[in-house]
This record gives C-alpha cells, structure tokens and sequence, in this order.
C-alpha cells in the first residue's frame, strides 16, 4: 500500500489508526474481560453465585464514557471529510466519465481525451466524474488516494487528490455495474511536469495534424511506407488478418477462401493500394472479408502496402484519377490525424482557427 | 433424573404437538405456533444450506485471479443469489420466524398467538414470496447484487419490478407476524405478568416487530413508484427519463438498514437468555438491556444514509447521517457490557449453547466496532464498496444474527424435539466454525483497507493471498455448519431423551414437558419463579 501519496491519504490514514487503535483497545478489553471471568468464575470453582441485578452508577458510565469516545470518533473523521470536499480553486479539471466498462478521461483545457489519466505530480487535479444518461452506477475509486465517489448518470459529482510522488497507480470502479464491474480498471500516471507537457503535446499532434496527401502523386512515395507513417504494419497484419490470410500471405488460414495475396488471381477489388484500402473500409460482401472500421487510414495505407509486398505477380498501379476519386469518396482531405510531431502552440493555432470557423459558420447559419 | 422424565413425559395423559395430529396435511394446515415455527425453520435451514453453497463455490473460483470455473456472469448471479437468499429468505425471518413463534407464547404463558390463523397466512406469504425470488433470480437472470440498484436492474431481462415484489410479499409475512407478536406482548401475557417481568427476548421480539411494521411499507412504495415509472410512464429513477436513481437507494436503505436490526435485535434477546442460564445467576441491568433494545429500534430508523457517503448526496446530508450513526454503536455497546457483568460473579458451565454465546459477543464486537470504521466519513469514503464491508457485515450479521440462531437451536432443541444433541460432537463444530470464519473473513478486511473493491468476479494478482486465505476458511466455515447440521438432525430420532428443564433455566418454556403438548401448557402456567431468578447456592455439577 503506498501510504502517503497525498495529504488526503494520510489523512485518512491517519484517522484509521486513531479509530483502529480505539476499537482495538476495547476489543481486547471485552475480550480479557469476558475470558477471565469465564475462567475464574466456571462452575468448578464456583459453587455460589451473587444476583447483582444491576448498578446504576457503573451502566451509566458505561453509556456515557463510549458515548463520548464516539462523538470523538465523528471529529477524528470529520477533519479528512472537510479536506476532500474542498478542492483548491486552482485545481486541475478532468472529466471523468463511466460506461459500461470502461473510463474515459477528458481534458477540457487541452481538448483531448485519453483512456488512461496521466496528470503532473504536486498538482491539485479536481475529477468531474459522470455516466451517460443511459448508462448505469459507477464509483471512481483511487484506492491509493483513499478517495471515491459515484458516477451517476445525468449527474456530476467531483471528488479531488494532489499527488505527491510520481508513479501508476490503480484506478477502480466500486459501484456494481454489471458483467465486467470487475474488469472496469485503469491506471492514473503521475508524471514530471515536464513528461506530462509532453504526453499532452503528443495527444494534440496526435489529433490536430492535417493529413497531406500530396504523397498519392506517387505511388513509390516513401510518406507512405511504414518508416515514415511510424506503424508497425508487421503487428497490425499479425493481429488483424493473419489468422485468414496467413503469415506468409498466402492465404493458409482460411485455405481456398482467404484471398492469396502472392498471386494475381481473382481479385475483386484489385490490387492497387486505392483498392485494397476501399476492400478494407467495406469489406467484401457475403464472404468473411469484413470490413475493419477501428483501423484509421493510415494503417489502411500501410498494410495495403504490406500486402502488396506479398504479390509475385504483376501490380496494378494508381493514377491520378484512381486517387482523387478516392479521396472524394471517402472525403480524406477533411480527416486529420497522426503525422510528426507538431508544436503545442501550432495545435493552439489549429483549435483557434477551428473555433472560429466554426463561428463564422454558426453566424452565418442564423438568419437576422 | 432423565428416566423420571422419561415416564413423566410418557405417562402425560396430553401427547405432545409433534404427536399430537398426523400427515403433512395436518402441518399445512396447522394453527399451532410451534408447528409453525418448525415449518419456517425447515424451509429457511434449505434455503441458508444452499446459499452457503453458492458461497463456497463462488470462494473456490476467487481462489486464483482470472477465470478458473466460471466467468463473471455467473459470478454475479451467485453472489446476488447468496446474497437475496440469506437476506430476504433467511435471516429476516430469522430467529423470530423460528424460535420468536415456537417460544413467545410460552415464554409469557399463553395457549398460542393473539391471532393463529394470521400466522399461518404469513408462513404461506413467505413460502409464496420466496418461490417468486427465487424464480426472479435463478430464471430472470438478475445479477444486480442483493442492493437492486438502479438504472442497472431496470435494464435487466426481467424489471426489478419482480425481485421487489417478491420482498414486499416476503414483507407481509414480516408484517404480519409483527402485528401479531405485539398485539400477543400486550393481550396474552398471563396474569401477574408485567411488561417488565418478561423474558428479554420477549422485549426484543416486540422492538423488533415495531421496526417490521413501521420499515416494511416502504418496500410497498418503492413497488409502487416502479410500477408508475414502468406502466404510466413517469419519470422516477430512470435518469434517461429525467429521474433520480439516489432516490432509489435512500428507499432502499430507509427499509433494509432497520432490516438489519430485525436481524440482530431477536439475537440479542436469545443470549440475554442464555447467559444468565449457564451462569446460573440473574441479568444484569434488566431494564437497560430492555430500554436499548428500543433505542436501537428508535435511532436505527435515522441512520439509513450511512450506505450511501459516496454516492453523490449532499455533503451536509453525509454529515448528519455519519453523526447520527455512531450513536446506534452505544446502546449495542451496552448490551455487551451488560452481558459480561452478567458472567461477574456467576457459576459458568461452558455447554455448547454458552460456548456459540461467548463466541457470539466476540464475533459481533468485531462487527460493530469495525462498523465506526464505516460510520466514519473520510475513513468510509476509502472503504466503501471495498471487501471491508461483506467483512464487517459478516461479522455482524453472521458472526451475530446467524451463529445465535446456531445457539438458540442447541439451548431450546431439547425443549423442541425432547431429544439432547450431542455434546461433544456441538463443541467440536462450534470450534471448527470459530476457526473457518475468522479466516474466512478476516483477510477481507485486510484486502479492503488495500483497495480491493467488493463483487469483483475476478481480481489483480497484488490481492491473491487474501482470496486464498478466505477461501480456504470458507471450506473449513462451511464442513463445520454442514456436520453441526447433521449433529442436530441425528439427535431427533438417536439423542438422549431430554428432561422437561435440562438447563436448569428460570423461564416459562422449561416448566412444562419436551416437547410441550399442542396447548403448551397442562395446568396454570406456574408464574412463582421470576424469569431471572436463580439461588445463591449452585446444587448440581
Ligand atoms: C475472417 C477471415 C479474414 C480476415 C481476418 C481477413 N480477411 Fe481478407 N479476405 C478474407 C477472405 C475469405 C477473402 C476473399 C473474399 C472473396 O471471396 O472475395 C479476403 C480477401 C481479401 C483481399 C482481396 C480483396 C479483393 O480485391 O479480392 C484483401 C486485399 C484482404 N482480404 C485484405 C485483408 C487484410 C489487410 C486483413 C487484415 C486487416 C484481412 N484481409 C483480414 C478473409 C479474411
Ligand atoms: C459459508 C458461509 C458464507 C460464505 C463463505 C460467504 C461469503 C461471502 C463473500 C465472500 C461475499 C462477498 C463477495 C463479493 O463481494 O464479491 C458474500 C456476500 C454476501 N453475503 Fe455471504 N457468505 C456466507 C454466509 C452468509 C450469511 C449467513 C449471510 C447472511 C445471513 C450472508 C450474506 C451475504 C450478503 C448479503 C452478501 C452481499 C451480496 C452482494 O454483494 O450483493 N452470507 N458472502
Ligand atoms: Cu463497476
Ligand atoms: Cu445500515
């Protein structure tokens, strides 16, 4: 257990070993108690007994003096309770949001969203936590914080931590929600100012840089060979299409079905990284060729190219016109998405220029 | 002196209420309160074995992390199953459906119930109510966990709409008895008998039946404002409607935390009779222990909010409820403090009724005392909804309510069935059970202050020793029960004949014969001796 993460855990903490040494004294003393008396008076050695039917005196201390140790016990626990309610006004916000099962954190200064909550060491983070209307009960539980609260649908509620080491830490849902309640986990990262400046500048590059498609001029362009897209198409064919087409290609997992992608024969689609990356957005029907809507078009444009490595045969190549239709079909000047690196300031930029376009649209829309 | 009973018991010219009418038409019928309370027992005994059962089997699959046996589906309907089962179907009904009927009559003197064929209509609600739970849960596939929140169990196959209705028919069954254990406390008492000259399970069966009466309509409103949401239409707890789903927990806890007090305040009245019977001397603080049995009734009814620090209430409502409930934490700590000086200066015999006694006011100061951990806001923010609370609740309502149902079958199966258990066979179980649980449940309230969330089907491997440990004490928890179970069937037809008093009790019950025939008593209930009056000097042993 890693005591002391936030002042908030010792806190809690702290009031736990008070409460625990308190109850844990009268345990033993009822315990002693009722031991020496069953042993001292047993029936052995106690042959007279005494009908004391009560004594005032002592019933009334024995009623006041626990009545006291409570009222104690509330303030102990009362000290921590105020601490957790009040965030710091400066407070860092995420959005936290439960769904049946899985957490979804969301940066509303950053605009970005993450599966996992990464936020700076030393800095006070306020979660906003909440379901879907249509979902069900959660909790947001951080069992190292010592803090949880429900995320109930429609609703918001907070709960707040400043961690003060760096480290992962688990991330738990405490509210039944149903078949995989238990498999509801994530990990909150606490990180260097420094990495988290980056993990942020990651995830806007990562949704703010425009898509060129300059790179279809040419077939060969090496923009789209899996160096310069940084994906591992290698993986992305093991784990996608492998068990039908084979690690070779050649069609082994699903013999006589699965497209050969080492020969020329009976393509549908064709062969062109256009075609294949269509096969891949639809699919071809009535076969077990689905289509593969998670992937994002760049590694569709990847493994078309890992697939075309395959063929022995002859290729067929794009054109300019193949492209364009391609783009006009599937709109793919209008997606953006991962490319290098970009600077914060010009993902700022983009989000401002965005912004307000989207008011120059708004404006435009309503009548005067 | 058993053979002098023997033919006193014989020779009696009125059979027995075992005896007394033949066929099991004879007990679907019967108005006898015995008779009835011995059917309850026989279905809820069922009821509590198999649940013990999907315990055990859902431990085993907790053995290791991952899935071994079953995924978490069946999981979680084991666990809603276990958890319905021991609640609703067996310990709500509990120790006054079973020795409450069976003893309350005779303990004041009285021929039967106040109303007889009202009691029997309350066995048959019960009977009724728990074939639609259990229909619910096995068939409708709920797995929503015994709390039936909402918006999730109103998006299970069948509504929530059914498992509540099945508490509120199980809810008339408690109602009715309530009604007629209290009108039964005040109008059958027999002449001389004051309020305060009864037994002190008397007192705490008629505390408990104010809580049925005034807890359980609740549930009938609850049923109610389903119905309107699910068939007019009107938006109550569905938040996609525009309801409020914390609405449904306050009704649920304003019914189920009294609930809780229906299940420990009967207990509590069972060991303020044992205690002083294998002590030999009178209770101490007679009316202390009387008035806090009232009291937990009075606050216990105010505190309801203590299960819900987390969900979202309004800081100020958490404040006032954790206030308010370390209070219910005094009048129980008097109870025991009353107990123990009731040992001071006694003549203690250590028999199997005693032993699950004394094992009782340790089992259940562990549960009332880690209840403050609970009661305690910032400390209950990190332990709700963690492993902590099936520990503490265990400990409270298991290690209290259910391990004195054990002892009330030990002290009063010789009254019931004529026939003495065997002794040693009782120790030896009460011991193996005092080991199992405390391993069973102890690890769970070190896995919960280390963040392990509760009804988890599966788990990360950081949290393996616990489950371990747990698992194996529920094996060893759950052989105990099963051969303490077989010691006390097997004694019905092989035990040693019982003597009209084995015990040397002061009470009513053990001044006419075992079992007692159908109309209780032979002649005048002999009211000469107090209910607490023992002599000074010891004679036997
Ligand atoms: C469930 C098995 C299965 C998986 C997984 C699968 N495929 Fe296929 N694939 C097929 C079958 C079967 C065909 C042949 C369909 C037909 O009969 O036209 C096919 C055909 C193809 C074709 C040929 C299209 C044409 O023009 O005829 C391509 C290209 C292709 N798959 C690529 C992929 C890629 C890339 C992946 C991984 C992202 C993948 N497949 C995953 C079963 C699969
Ligand atoms: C052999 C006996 C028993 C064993 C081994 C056992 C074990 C357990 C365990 C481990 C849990 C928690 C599971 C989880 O949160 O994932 C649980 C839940 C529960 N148990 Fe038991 N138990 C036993 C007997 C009882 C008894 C006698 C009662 C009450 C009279 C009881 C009432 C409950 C309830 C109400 C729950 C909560 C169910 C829920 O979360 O919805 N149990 N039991
Ligand atoms: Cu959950
Ligand atoms: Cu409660």
């Amino acid at each position: 257990m890693n005591s002391g993460v936030s002042e908030i855990a010792r806190e809690v903490d702290h009031a736990f070993l008070l409460v625990g040494i308190a109850t844990g004294l009268m345990l033993l003393g009822i315990t002693v108690v009722m031991v020496w008396f069953v042993i001292k008076y047993s029936r052995k050695k106690s042959k007279r007994v005494v009908n004391i039917e009560g004594h005032r005196l002592l019933e009334i201390t024995w009623i006041v003096i626990p009545t006291i140790i409570v009222t104690w016990m509330f303030f102990v626990a009362y000290e921590g309770f105020g601490m957790m309610r009040q965030p710091p006004d400066d407070a860092m916000i995420v959005q936290v949001t439960g769904r049946q099962w899985a957490w979804e954190f969301a940066y509303p200064e950053e605009k970005i969203t993450a599966s996992e909550m990464v936020v700076p060491v030393n800095r006070a983070v306020k979660a906003l936590i909440t379901a879907p209307v249509d979902d069900v009960l959660h909790s947001f539980y951080l069992p190292d914080f010592r803090v949880k609260e429900d995320a109930v649908p429609g609703r918001e509620t907070y709960l707040w931590f400043k961690a003060e080491r760096e480290g992962e830490f688990n991330i738990f849902c405490a509210e039944y929600c149903g078949k995989d309640h238990a498999k509801m986990r994530s990990t909150l990262r606490v990180v260097s100012n420094d990495a988290y400046r980056a993990w942020v500048k990651g995830q806007i590059a990562k949704r703010y840089k425009p898509l060129e498609f300059s790179g279809f001029e040419n077939p060969k362009h090496p923009a789209f060979g899996k160096e310069d897209l940084n994906i591992d198409s290698t993986k992305l064919f093991g784990t996608y299409c492998a068990s039908c087409h084979g690690e070779a290609g050649d069609g082994s997992g699903l013999p006589g079905e699965a497209r050969n992608f080492q020969s020329d024969k009976d393509w549908k689609n064709g062969t062109r990284v256009s075609d294949i990356f269509k096969t891949l957005i639809d699919g071809i029907e009535d076969t077990q060729m689905r289509s593969f809507p998670n992937l994002t078009p760049w590694e569709r444009v990847a493994l078309a190219h890992y697939v075309r490595a395959f063929q022995t045969g002859a290729l067929q190549h794009d054109t300019q016109e193949s492209y364009d239709a391609l783009i006009k079909e599937f709109e793919l000047d209008k997606i953006t998405g991962p490319g290098e690196t970009i600077s914060v300031e010009r993902a700022m930029e983009i989000l401002s220029e965005e912004a307000a376009a989207e008011q120059a649209r708004d404006a435009e829309a309503t009548p005067k | 002196m058993n053979t002098q009973v023997k033919t006193a018991a014989s020779s009696s010219p009125v059979p027995d209420y075992i005896r007394a009418s033949k066929g099991i038409w004879s007990w679907l019928t019967t108005t006898d309160h015995k008779r009835i309370g011995l059917m309850y027992f026989v279905v809820m005994i069922s009821l509590f074995v198999a649940a013990m059962g999907m315990a055990v089997t859902f431990r085993l699959e907790l053995f290791s992390p991952g899935e071994q046996l079953f995924e978490s589906d069946i999981y979680n309907r084991l666990l809603t199953l276990h958890g319905v089962v021991m609640i609703f179907l067996f310990i709500i009904p509990g120790i006054p459906a079973v020795f409450g009927n069976f003893f309350l009559p005779i303990m004041i003197g009285a021929k039967d119930v106040v109303f007889p064929r009202l009691n029997l209509l309350s066995w048959y609600c019960f009977v009724v109510g728990a074939l639609i739970a259990l229909f619910s849960v096995t068939l409708g596939g709920i797995d929503t966990g015994w709390t039936f929140y909402v918006p999730y169990s109103q998006k299970t196959d069948l509504n929530v709409l059914v498992p509540i209705l099945a508490a509120f028919i199980i809810g008339w069954s408690s109602i009715l008895t309530g009604i007629n254990f209290i009108a039964t406390t005040h109008r059958m008492r027999v002449k001389g008998m004051g309020f305060f000259d009864m037994p002190l399970f008397v007192w705490s069966l008629y505390a408990t039946g104010w809580i049925q009466i005034l807890a359980t309509p609740v549930v009938g409103i609850t049923l109610l404002l389903l119905v309107f949401e699910k068939f007019v239409g009107v938006a109550i707890f569905d938040p996609a409607a525009g309801g409020d789903p914390i609405l449904f927990e306050h009704l649920f806890w304003i019914y189920s935390h009294p609930a809780v007090y229906v299940m420990i305040l009967p207990a509590m009245g069972v060991v303020s009779e044992i205690i002083p019977t294998f002590a030999r001397r009178t209770i101490f603080g007679y009316k202390t222990i009387a008035y806090s049995s009232i009291a937990i009734a009075g606050i216990g009814s105010l505190v309801w909010a203590h299960h819900m620090f987390t969900s979202g209430m309004v800081d100020e409502a958490r404040i006032v409820f954790s206030f308010l409930t370390f209070f219910v934490a005094v009048p129980s700590g008097v109870k025991v403090f009353n107990w123990l000086a009731t040992l001071y200066k006694g003549s203690i015999e250590l028999r199997s009724p005693m032993m699950w006694c004394l094992m009782f006011i340790f089992l259940f100061s562990i549960g009332g005392l880690t209840g403050l951990f609970n009661a305690s806001l910032s400390i209950d923010i990190h332990l709700h909804d963690t492993s902590w609370v099936p520990a503490h609740f265990h400990y409270t309502i298991f290690g209290g309510a259910v391990v004195i149902l054990f002892a009330a079958c030990h002290y009063w199966w010789p009254k019931i069935f004529g026939r003495m258990v065997n002794e040693r066979i009782a120790i030896g179980t009460c011991i193996g059970f005092f080991i199992g649980f405390n391993l069973t449940y102890m690890p769970l309230f070190f896995a919960g202050t280390a963040g392990m969330p509760r009804r988890y089907a599966d788990y990360l491997p950081e949290y393996t020793i616990y489950h371990r440990l747990s698992t194996i004490g529920a094996v060893i928890l759950a052989t105990s029960i099963l051969i303490m179970i077989i010691n006390l069937v097997r004694s019905i037809s092989k035990g040693k004949i019982a003597p009209a008093n084995p015990w040397q009790g002061a009470t009513l019950e053990w001044t006419v014969p075992s079992p007692p025939p159908t109309l209780n008593f032979t002649g005048e209930p002999d009211t000469s001796r107090g209910a607490y009056e023992y002599p000074v000097e010891v004679s036997d042993g």
